[in-house]
């Protein structure tokens, strides 16, 4: 059994006095006595707290009971021998200032095999920028490190450098899905317009590289455009501004924080268009304790949804852990991601001593990139692509009377 | 009326009246510069504070709003008293800068472990405030007057009316003027200069607990990061209007409230900031002391 670290008692104090005190179940599995041949050591950075843990604290849940669930049963099988998982996690805040160093220091302090994470976008993009640019270069000294953000959906993003990877989705190709279901089924509409988070990278880069886009092949310019701040209070001149323009499709590419505050105020003006679409930053609990009934009808893309049969099992334990009534997909994400990557640390033949550290980054580097027909948790069948972003199918959900109810699947069409 | 200009007059009454919260903020800010000469980084975190406050007593006890209100003054004033004796009091006879960063510290340390309370609690980032008056309002003609925002705004106005009471027809209220000429004077007078600070850090920080309150609710969440927005929002106000003016605090806080809506309407969102800066760098030109200010000639 490896020797724990001063932060990894910390982290798992905290952890666990964070689930005591939400009355959660302290995971016993990983905790339990198991014989181990070693330890394998992956880093994790999240945010757990700032402005993304809504999306972060899920998602590192999801790793959690992964790692719980493997390493009961007998952890990372290479070459006959069995490995714990043993997981460093960080806290960035929502912050890049936070998430280079941890990251750096995950690769070079901790010598972890791989990196997971971290969810937010703009700290995701600091930090691969430390990544190495091209592969087998020797003239530059970037990190040589995998990692892979089960998140973190800005385009482009895992074109960062030949060692990052992403399980998350396809955003433009969600974003086109969303509008084609939503326009089949509420179209055709006459006046689109939107509204951007304008401080926040994925939602900025989600307007220009997926809405925009997808309007333009429409050959619809948007009649109203407006942006606000995550942190805005006051939403009343951009929603007149809409209000004007009678839009009836209003994309929100913005996160839940703006979003609620954004149409509780729509809901005072009296602004109803007759479709709203938003992407993943919807997909918060907080949509719907915070806005209540203004946030009906929102309809926004999904990579898993807590109420496919084979997710189910998740969804339980998530919320046995958590109390919470509601498991976002970024759980799914998370945990789904723990198996891609015992399934990549099995398949590429690691030896997991001192020594062959970088000859088992590249191993695992290796075969994520070249991963084909992996057979999720979920029942899809993922693939990764020529820019290191799994190819998954795009679920669609709706908030609809308080619940976040799966409300579009590719193969079975609407769902009520 | 054409649509813009009724949407541009709805703009500026909307925020004239979510000015008002700025202003509260301001006004902590003012009454510590005009005592003590020093910037209370961690004033923001009364108005912090204030808001946790009144979210536990609204949504966890769920308490009637006044029993809310009162408990944002009073655990404003709870952190308003650490400062005094923290960064303050220990420091006060050290460079003006150094209680300046003593504050700036406790700023950071306070928002980091609310940050963590929020987390740790409820696994949030945020919680829903909430306001019984979201969607209430009154219309005027074409314009809508949002009934919080009134309420905010006759609280705020309110609580002017009693600091004005406290400053002007107490002898706590001329104590601190006196002390605001000069500590040594003071002392000299037989004014118990140190009760007095303190008492002036309560009334600041309870100021601050009071705008965490109603922006809180006017805003239907409460966030750890509240108290950051207070800072940049109350600094401005108070240079804006005039350091050290309680007038000066509401004006600079409501024209504050003015400029960024209408500029965001006017101009663009994309500018609204920016455009508030300019505005204020351009008074500053014109009235260095502020629009309300007082201008002083020191003579070497």
């Amino acid at each position: 059994m490896s020797k724990w670290t001063r932060r990894e008692t910390l982290k798992a104090g905290a952890s666990a006095a964070a689930l005591a005190a939400m009355g959660g179940v302290i995971p016993r599995a990983a905790l339990a006595a198991k014989q181990f041949d070693g330890a394998i050591t992956i880093g994790s950075i999240e945010p757990l707290t700032g402005i993304g843990a809504a999306l972060g604290a899920p998602n590192y849940i999801g790793k959690l009971i992964a790692i719980d669930e493997i390493n009961a049963k007998g952890g990372i099988a290479v070459g006959g021998k069995n490995f714990q998982i043993k997981l460093i996690s960080e806290d960035d805040q929502t912050s890049p200032d936070q998430g280079v160093p941890l990251f750096r220091k995950l690769a070079e302090k901790d010598k972890c095999l791989i990196i997971t994470g971290t969810q937010y976008s703009r700290v995701t993009e600091s930090m691969w920028g430390l990544l190495q640019k091209k592969l087998d270069d020797k003239s530059d000294p970037g990190l040589q490190v995998p990692s892979m953000s089960f998140l973190s959906m800005k385009a482009g993003v895992a074109g960062i450098s030949p060692w990052s990877f992403r399980n998350a989705g396809n955003e433009p190709e969600q974003h086109e899905t969303t509008l084609s279901v939503v326009e089949k089924k509420y179209g055709p509409y006459k006046v689109y317009g939107g509204a951007v988070e304008a401080n926040e990278a994925h939602s900025v880069a989600a307007w220009r590289a997926a809405y925009l886009p997808a309007l333009k092949r429409r050959n619809v310019e948007p009649a109203a455009y407006v942006e606000w701040y995550e942190t805005d209070r006051d939403f009343s001149v951009q929603i007149r501004k809409l209000k004007r323009a009678n839009l009836d499709l209003f994309v929100l590419s913005s996160h839940f924080q703006a979003n609620v505050g954004a149409l509780l105020e729509a809901k005072r003006q009296g602004f109803k268009p007759k479709t709203i679409i938003s992407h993943i930053g919807a997909d918060a609990i907080e949509m719907v304790q915070l806005g209540g009934d203004a946030v009906e009808g929102i309809v926004f893309p999904a990579a898993v949804h807590q109420s496919m049969s084979l997710v189910q099992p998740l969804a339980v334990e998530y919320k046995k852990r958590t109390k919470e009534k509601y498991m976002p997909q970024f759980t799914g994400l998370g945990y789904e991601g723990m198996y891609i990557l015992k399934h990549a640390m099995e398949t590429a033949g690691i030896k997991n001593t001192p020594e062959s550290l970088q000859e088992d980054r590249r191993k695992v580097r290796d075969v994520l990139a070249g991963l084909k027909n992996y057979k999720s948790f979920a029942g899809m069948t993922l693939n990764m692509n020529e820019n290191r972003d799994i190819v998954r199918p795009t679920y669609l959900v709706k908030i609809d009377k308080g619940d976040f109810r799966m409300w579009w699947d590719q193969e079975k069409g609407f769902l009520f | 009326m054409s649509d813009y200009l009724i949407d541009l007059l709805q703009t500026s009454i909307d925020g004239l009246l979510f000015g008002s919260t700025y202003a509260l903020v301001a006004i902590g800010f003012t009454v510590i510069w005009g005592l003590l000469r020093i910037l209370n980084l961690a004033h923001g975190q009364t108005v912090m504070v204030g808001m946790f406050a009144g979210m536990v007593c609204s949504t966890i006890f769920k308490l009637p709003i006044i029993v809310g209100f009162v408990a944002a003054m009073a655990a404003a004033c709870v952190v308003g008293i650490i400062v005094d004796r923290v960064c303050y009091r220990p420091l006060r006879n050290a460079h003006e800068l150094v209680p300046m960063i003593a504050t700036l510290g406790f700023w950071i340390f306070l928002e980091e472990a609310f940050i963590k309370i929020y987390f740790y609690t409820w696994f949030r980032g945020y919680m829903d405030f909430p306001n019984p008056y979201t969607f209430v309002g009154y219309d005027v003609g074409p314009i809508r007057l949002r009934l919080d925002y009134l309420i905010t705004l006759a609280v705020s106005a309110a609580l002017v009316a009693v600091l004005y009471l406290i400053v002007y027809r107490t002898r706590f209220g001329l104590a601190m003027r006196m002390v605001a000429e000069s500590h040594d004077i003071g002392y000299l007078m037989g004014v118990p200069v140190r009760r007095i600070l303190t008492g002036t850090f309560l009334l600041a920080s309870a100021y601050g607990g009071a705008a965490g309150f109603l922006i809180g609710m006017a805003s239907n969440l409460a966030s750890p990061q509240a108290g950051t927005l207070a800072v940049v929002k109350g600094l401005f106000a108070m240079i804006l209007g005039g350091s050290g003016s309680i007038v000066g605090a509401i004006v600079g806080g409501m024209t504050l409230g003015v400029l960024e809506l209408t500029g965001a309407y006017v101009v663009s969102f994309a500018y609204r900031d920016a455009i508030a800066m300019i505005i204020l760098f351009a008074v500053l030109i014109v009235r260095p002391q502020g629009i309300a200010g007082k201008a002083t000639i020191e003579r070497v």
